[in-house]
């Protein structure tokens, strides 16, 4: 199809620097030949629940980072695959083998209030993300990024004027790290490495994130913050992209139940509805198939952690065993059916840089594997007069609830385990390490690589499957700093398909949401699920 | 009447000071973190934040600073909400409950007051049993029930008003969720009006009063009305502080902001500057209006005046 595309001006500015360069082309709405657009354009989003903070350094959970993308602009952004373009830098190189990178600031980029952005706020923004008295709750992961003496900071051994963060000039920034990270840039498209502004941070300490005090630089400005209400955000004319925003309004509700949401949907309060409650699909996919739209896998895993110290899953015969019994399509078909895909490994094969290899016991047949897990758990000694008795813990969600029901059912009738599940509140359950030998896990991807899901089964994890190999976690600290990852990766992987610290249940398929067919420029398609209103429009209806 | 006061002022700071301890202590008691989650924290990271939020030293002196606090206004930090205090937490939401409360107990109370008279009045007949019997369906369908119900017929099924928001207290935006968070009040206040009328009617001065041929409505607002609404203003105190405090199930289904939320939402993501604030509201205010409605009752009935 034809394209008008809205960029005057393009980022093609050759650049011929040492090591690796970037001139990828900056975001830009695009909207198809013919499509009129409405005169008001203003959309309304469900957020899914009220944001901790907007401030990037304390942002600590999915809703903030997607209104924190509207609000504030980072070095690097990304586009609707999750390919990594230029934001407010125009371009970067990484030198000394990946130890430094560069980065070359446009000059024409602004905060909401006018200011011009310096290399300078950035800066002030990563040695307060990192300082001990910002507390960020997400400070670990820039500490991920190996920012040199950001260790050291972030435990208040080495003050904020150490880390390896400095201004070469007004608009060239300068990173040096600890040890070389290749996808360090990748990191940068978070917003918890957004840039605040200083001025503002200082006069009005906590209270800069409100309406009438905050200054920001990302496509779009806070108008209105009413708590458990809704946050209005309008359109930012300094924005350094402002002529290719089209959006003037963009309203975030905090609607934390999918059945309200779905009904303020129906009752055409909001516009995009990306969470629908499971027990609605079939009906909505019926009657509203030209609404319906699919989310593109993104990069989730759910698994449970299984306790490789204690009980009988200490014994790794049980534990392969409680993997192979499992038939992964009945609980993605018949329990949580969304379109989920069956995971035999924990990281989504999608994840970039990556190239997974399947594990043997995926390729087996179910009846095969439930075979072979019989074997095993006789082998282990389980049997009619000493039956297999586990106790699992999961948190009272409901779509757990139904997981955690469907699992020991198929443990039960495969390997006549008897066991015992536990409901806890949220908060007592994720305080809960120890008693247990199964617990419900789950992840997200912080960035797009494979250490953001491996990293959780290294010795410093501390998750509750108490997994400690020194094999893997030298993998992995080698994968995340030197050539040859994805082979390393692999073999990381392939440990745990091995020792099973956990069984690997499924990962997000294309997932059915709903979109007025107004919306446009709204894909779904970004893997991390990183969703920008700058690329957004209405059609007129 | 000015002793009164004074006494149950100075009986009031112990018992708030109590109040604050023991909820405090509990709340700390209660497993899990306000910062736990799906990834645990790194140890220094944690600590940076459990010392920002004093959360690094003993109980008792965390207990002695919230006081401390409290005692200059200030509600001290959300555990959660990072970008407020609780204070001004509290500050936004509590208006939006204020308002939405103070008409709904209005509704109820004239509705439910006028139902119960009315079957009162009309004991055993079929119109004392329809009315009990729509009062009955307003106890026992919940308002979990009753809000969604609300929102599929007047919000989805005929556009008639909006689904949720508060949109500054705009009155299309507050219709649903007052009538979903009055409906369970008119219900009881009209249970307890009816019985409490019933029981008057057979009072002897009210015989009385109907065999002098005195006409039945002048007896009703005149006689029996005021001893019939003692049993109700011993309700209706506790119950304002509930209805103008915020409802959880109508802050959740309608979106409104208010503080019944923030209660609960304190209390699972164990945020315990704002379960301490709302508790401290919400036991001063049961406090106050418990001495209200003592004053009431002299007023209403001259008997416990005097004495």
């Amino acid at each position: 199809m034809k394209q008008k595309h809205f960029v005057k001006t393009c980022l093609f500015s050759a650049l011929t620097m040492a090591s690796a360069a970037a001139w990828q082309p900056a975001s830009a709405v695009v909207i198809p030949e013919g499509v009129k657009l409405a005169a008001k354009q203003e959309i309304t989003l469900n957020n899914s629940t009220e944001v901790t903070s907007v401030d990037p350094a304390k942002m600590g959970a999915e809703p903030a980072f997607n209104i924190g993308k509207d609000l504030f602009d980072g070095l690097v952004s990304q586009d609707d695959k999750g390919r990594i373009i230029p934001a407010i830098a125009t371009h970067w190189e990484a030198t000394d083998g990946n130890r430094t990178y560069t980065f070359h600031l446009r000059d024409d980029a602004r905060w909401s209030n006018g200011d011009p952005i310096t290399a300078d706020d950035f800066v002030y923004s990563f040695r307060r993300l990192m300082a001990p008295a910002t507390a960020s709750p997400y400070g670990w992961f820039a500490d991920i990024a190996r920012i040199k003496n950001g260790s050291k900071v972030l435990a208040g051994e080495m003050a904020p004027e150490n880390l390896g963060v400095e201004a070469v000039d007004k608009l060239t920034l300068r990173f040096t790290l600890d040890e070389p990270i290749p996808f360090f840039v990748k990191m940068l498209s978070h917003p918890v490495m957004f840039p605040v502004h200083q001025a503002t941070v200082e006069k009005h300490g906590d209270a800069w994130t409100r309406p009438d005090n905050i200054v920001s630089n990302g496509p779009f400005k806070m108008q209105q913050w009413a708590v458990n209400e809704k946050m209005v955000l309008v359109k930012n004319d300094h924005y350094w992209n402002a002529d290719e925003v089209v959006l003037e309004k963009v309203t975030f509700l905090p609607v934390s139940d999918p059945s309200v949401a779905l009904k303020r949907y129906l009752a055409g309060e909001i516009d995009v509805l990306r969470k629908l409650p499971t027990a609605q699909l079939k009906r909505l996919r019926k009657e509203y198939p030209q609404e319906l739209s699919k989310i593109a896998p993104s990069l989730q895993s759910t698994y449970y952690s299984l306790n490789t110290k204690e009980g009988p899953t200490a014994d790794i015969r049980v534990r392969q065993a409680l993997a192979y019994a499992i038939n992964r399509s009945i609980i993605t078909r018949a329990v949580t059916a969304n379109g989920e895909l069956p995971m035999y490994g924990l990281t989504p094969p999608q994840i970039d840089g990556f190239d997974p290899k399947i594990p043997a016991y995926a390729s087996m047949t179910q009846q095969d594997r439930e075979k072979e897990a019989k074997r095993l758990i006789k082998e282990a000694g389980y049997g009619p007069g000493k039956p297999l008795e586990l106790k699992m813990v999961i948190p009272s969600y409901k779509d757990d609830q139904k997981v955690a029901l469907a699992l020991s059912n198929m443990w039960k009738s495969v390997l006549q385990a008897k066991v015992s599940v536990e409901k806890l509140e949220p908060k007592v359950f994720y305080a809960t390490k120890k008693g247990y030998h199964i617990y419900r896990g789950g992840w997200v991807a912080d960035y797009n690589e494979a250490s953001t899901f491996l990293d959780i089964f290294s010795s410093d994890g501390n998750g509750p499957s108490q997994y400690l190999n020194a094999k893997y976690d030298d993998l992995l600290r080698k994968a995340k700093t030197g050539d040859n990852s994805s082979q390393r990766y692999q073999q990381a992987e392939a440990m745990l398909s091995y020792d099973f610290p956990l069984v690997p249940l499924y990962r997000p398929g294309y997932q059915d949401s709903l979109k007025k067919p107004y919306v446009g420029g709204y894909n779904f398609t970004n893997p991390e699920q990183n969703y920008y209103r700058r690329d957004v429009y209405i059609k007129a209806h | 009447m000015l002793s009164f006061m004074t006494k149950r002022l100075l009986v009031a700071v112990p018992t708030l000071l109590v109040i604050a301890l023991v909820s405090f202590l509990l709340m700390h008691l209660a497993p899990g973190s306000p910062f736990g989650g799906e990834k645990d924290l790194p140890p220094e990271v944690l600590a940076n934040i459990e010392a920002k939020f004093h959360l690094d030293k003993p109980v008792m002196e965390q207990f002695v600073i919230y006081i401390g606090n409290l005692l200059q206004g200030d509600f001290g930090p959300s555990f959660v909400y990072h970008d407020f205090t609780v204070t001004e937490l509290i500050v936004q939401a509590w208006p939006v409950s204020l308002e939405l409360g103070l008409w709904a107990f209005l509704l109820a109370v004239l509705l439910g007051g006028l139902i119960g008279t009315l079957a009162a009045l009309k004991q055993n007949s079929r119109l004392d049993y329809i009315l009990m019997s729509l009062a009955m369906s307003g106890v026992v369908i919940p308002n979990f029930v009753l809000a969604p119900l609300l929102m599929l017929v007047f919000a989805v099924q005929l556009g008639w008003l909006p689904a949720g928001g508060w949109n500054d207290g705009q009155w299309q935006n507050m219709i649903l969720p007052v009538v979903a968070l009055a409906l369970s009040f008119v219900a009881s206040i009209a249970r307890i009006m009816r019985g409490s009328m019933i029981e008057v009617l057979h009072s002897p001065y009210i015989r009385t009063a109907k065999a002098k041929g005195l006409p039945q409505s002048y007896i009703v607002l005149r006689h029996a009305l005021r001893p019939a609404l003692m049993p109700l203003v011993a309700y209706l105190g506790p119950a304002f502080v509930g209805i103008v405090t915020g409802s959880m199930v109508i802050d959740v289904f309608f979106t409104t902001g208010g503080l019944g939320q923030h209660f609960v939402n304190g209390a699972l993501n164990r945020d315990y500057g704002m379960v301490m604030g709302i508790t401290m509201l919400i036991a001063t205010l049961t406090i106050l209006f418990n001495a209200v409605v003592d004053i009431l009752y002299a007023l209403i009935d001259p008997r416990i005046r005097h004495s």
